[in-house]
């Protein structure tokens, strides 16, 4: 797998392989990167929300009304979502874990696949990008980032700052169509994972699947 | 508990809800505003209850209404914090109203509070300037904008807020004067309505549609749906004006989420009420303004023949192509141009440029962004070192996608999709409320724009 | 409810009287501050509208409120102008007639809104004003005030 440096990203943007829009400035382009900045929706975990995250409640067949109720009701009650225009801040405390979007919207071609990490910046102020995002060939939207505060103190942040960078890497060939999922998913905003989808059978007998 | 006490203690009610109220986020640096102006208005309606008899029926009872406003108001700005309204539209639609809307008083007083909520129901759509004469004791006027709660993301749609611009604007003494005079003047000097007699001849016309006629049947029984009055006439020829409003303001955009939402409610078309022209003649008033505005000839001038042929469509769905039928077509060519230009020179006047077709460099990559599933935005896309991203018009963003909604969709199925994912008519909205977003921080950003 | 949707009695009458009552009290001792600000703003707002004889009837409902049913149940008799907000017009009229019988409507309310700015922002009217300007506001005032109270009996 290659990873693609700045000309070779710029060909791939103007000949509209890659897409990553907007680019504000031309200091978002590194050597090998694009700088991502945040988006203006924070979804973090309400504490009083559940009591722990089981598995089983993402294994939802909804049997009934009150089924898909319940289950309705256990996932928008698990985040708080925040919606803050420009100029307002969000205070990330110590520990908590935020889902955010991109502002950027990125539109990746078939051959390549992208990787996401903090920018180095904020991870010396604690902030780390929880997981190393992986961003499949053929994906287009806003890229979601889990962010933890893994300092002491809480960190302001606002829409519109660079939090995150984003590599891409050249696959020795095409991704099938298949494995890409849906061509017409596109992310407009975070939302919450499936744990356990295709795993079902390990949820023990009375699993709601 | 006398009444004077119990308004007395009502005031301080309000004075804890509007502390309540700042438990909330609002957008940046806005609750300041609205909770110093209410300080000050319960400050100001304290002073003038202490001193009242509590035996002086008729101010308690004025003060009572005082107090019940202003509750009112605390309750509705408790429901304007971010989130259930799309903010990148209201932004600019504020930065668009805010200068017609500003009172010619002292710098301070003159602007408006802008607030922002979303409501139930479809009927929801509303621009509200404090305007009521009798009111004691308002210093800044609270804007309020309200978005139906289910059609957040449909920004498409709200470009109906034009419309809504217009009464807003109705309320500034100066603009009532001049749209009075110069815009329901010609309006209201020739063609069938020119009286209420006149205008109930016209509901009763043999040369009326077969649609009309049957809703006069029915409505027989009613006489304020088959005798036109003063007022009738007067809320009448306020829609036409405030129509042409959103048109000047809002342009294409406004054509196509006027007809969607209006037939959408009243599918014949045909209705009418109290406050409201059949929708037919609503049409028939916007076709000539749009032949007026010459927006056949900037169609023909478009020189890419995809996007001249998806105007083309755009055109004829919203429009029409035929001329409108002679009994709805109550205003003249000359009437429209005479009111148009008048209103045009209104918005001019106080810095509010009218709405400008985009040309074919704005407009084009605009919609082939929207094709490619991009939203759409002033985003230089052609993989420089420096970026050159535009300044582009939130309007032109709206106009572009009213434009590709109506292209067949150019996917076929993949049999993965969820039904938000299948509706077409929702990603395109989507697409462009994030473009909004996007453009937003376009504007913001001060490296590599170019207007 | 939309705001307009709900009932408020029109009792411009009763409280144009009161601004007008407050004005003269605060021409005699003007003391400023935000009180004084919202006084003479709904004061000039007041003379704004007659400037432009623009006397509309509260707000009209939102373009697809028209088609809802339960809007046109509650508004079925809505009207122009009513008349306790009429009165205060013939009310402006006659102290404009007894006061500044020689100004047009326009040099009249841009010589009051002046004056009203001033006490608004806390200033001496001395200073800015002559005697007998402010004198024929606070008869303005007074007039206003007086002939408002008459047309309730």
């Amino acid at each position: 797998m290659t990873a693609l440096e700045k000309s070779a990203i710029l060909t791939n943007i103007k000949d509209r392989k890659l897409v990553v829009s907007p680019i504000l400035s031309g200091n978002q382009i590194g050597a090998s990167s694009i700088d991502l900045r945040l988006g203006n929706v924070f979804l973090m975990v309400r504490a009083r929300g559940l009591s722990h995250v089981d598995p089983k409640q993402f294994a939802h067949s909804a049997k009934s009304t009150a089924d898909d109720h319940e289950f309705e009701q256990a996932k928008r009650q698990k985040h708080e979502r925040h919606e803050a225009p420009f100029g307002q801040r969000f205070l990330v405390h110590p520990g908590m874990l935020v889902l955010v979007p991109t502002l950027e919207w990125v539109k990746l071609p078939d051959n390549l696949q992208g990787t996401v990490t903090a920018r180095s910046c904020w991870a010396r102020e604690g902030l780390s990008i929880a997981t190393a995002s992986l961003i499949h060939p053929g994906y287009a939207g806003i890229i979601t980032l889990e962010l933890a505060n893994l300092g002491q103190i809480p960190l302001g942040l606002y829409p519109g700052l660079r939090i995150a960078q984003i590599a891409f890497h050249e696959l020795t060939g095409p991704a099938s169509r298949k494995d890409m999922g849906s061509r017409f998913h596109m992310a407009f905003e975070p939302i919450e994972g499936n744990v356990s989808k295709g795993d079902e059978v390990f949820l023990g007998p009375d699993s709601r699947s | 508990m006398n009444p004077k006490e119990f308004l007395l203690h009502e005031c301080r009610n309000v004075r804890s809800a509007l502390r309540e109220v700042l438990r909330h986020d609002y957008s940046a640096g806005s609750s300041k505003d609205f909770y110093t102006e209410f300080c000050e208005r319960l400050d100001f309606l304290e002073s003038l209850l202490k001193p009242v008899d509590p035996t002086d029926i008729r101010m308690l009872e004025t003060f009572a209404d005082e107090v019940s406003m202003l509750s009112m108001f605390v309750h509705q700005i408790e429901r304007s914090h971010s989130g259930e309204f799309p903010w990148p539209f209201t932004e600019y639609l504020t930065e668009l109203a805010t200068p017609l809307c500003k009172e010619n008083l002292t710098q301070n007083e003159g602007k408006p509070i802008i607030r922002v909520y979303a409501e139930g129901g479809l009927y929801s759509y509303k621009i509200n300037l404090e305007a009521d004469l009798s009111v004691l004791n308002v210093g800044r006027r609270i804007f309020t904008i309200v978005f139906p709660r289910t059609l957040k993301h449909h920004v498409l749609l709200h470009a109906i807020f034009g419309h809504e611009v217009g009464h807003a604007a109705w309320t500034i003494p100066k603009h009532n004067s001049d749209l009075r005079g110069k815009v329901l003047g010609p309006l209201r000097s020739a063609g069938p309505l020119t009286s209420t007699s006149q205008a109930t001849h016209w509901l009763r016309n043999a040369e009326a549609p077969a649609e009309i006629e049957d809703l006069r049947k029915q409505y027989e029984a009613e006489p304020i749906y088959t005798v036109v009055d003063t007022t009738q006439l007067s809320y009448w020829f306020q829609e036409f004006m405030c129509d042409l409003f959103g048109l000047v303001t809002f342009g294409p955009s406004f054509i196509a989420a006027h007809k969607t939402l209006l037939l959408a409610l009243d599918p014949t078309g045909h209705r009418w009420g109290p406050e409201h022209p059949p929708y037919i003649c609503r049409r028939a008033m916007l076709w000539r303004a749009c032949q007026h505005l010459g927006w056949n000839d900037y169609v023909k001038a478009v020189k890419d023949t995809q996007l001249r042929s998806d105007l083309q469509t755009f055109l004829e769905t919203y429009l029409g192509s035929n001329a409108p039928g002679e009994w709805e077509d109550v205003f003249t060519s000359g009437q429209i141009a005479t009111a148009l230009d008048a209103l045009k020179a209104i918005l001019e006047s106080v810095g509010c440029p009218p709405y400008a077709l985009p040309d074919e460099t704005t407009l084009l990559p605009l919609v082939r962004m929207l094709s490619d599933g991009i939203p759409p935005c002033g985003s230089d896309l052609s993989g420089t070192v420096k970026p050159a991203n535009r300044k582009v018009d939130f309007r032109h963003i709206l106009f572009g996608g009213w434009v590709v909604a109506e292209k067949p969709a150019a996917r076929e199925s993949d049999g993965e999709e969820d039904e938000e994912e299948k509706d077409q008519f929702l990603q395109i909205n989507k697409l462009c409320e994030l473009g909004l977003l996007q453009q937003r921080a376009i504007d913001m950003h001060p490296a590599g724009k170019k207007e | 409810m939309t705001l307009l949707s709900m009932y408020k009695r029109d009792d411009s009458r009763n409280v144009y009287r009161i601004l007008a009552d407050q004005a003269v009290k605060y021409i005699d001792h003007p003391t400023g501050g935000s009180e004084a600000r919202i006084l003479f703003t709904n004061l000039s707002r007041l003379l704004e509208r007659y400037r432009y004889d623009a006397f509309f009837s509260h707000g009209a409902p939102g373009i697809l409120e028209v088609f809802s049913k339960e809007h046109r149940a509650q508004h079925a008799d809505r009207a122009e102008p009513t008349p306790k907000t009429l009165d205060v017009i013939p009310a402006l009229e006659k102290a404009h007639e007894t006061v500044y019988k020689t100004l047009s409507k326009d040099d009249l309310v841009q010589r009051l809104q002046e004056l009203l700015v001033t006490l608004a922002e806390n200033q001496a009217p001395g200073e800015s004003h002559p005697n007998n300007e402010i004198k024929n506001a606070r008869l303005f005032f007074v007039t206003l005030a007086e002939t408002l109270d008459e047309r309730r009996t």
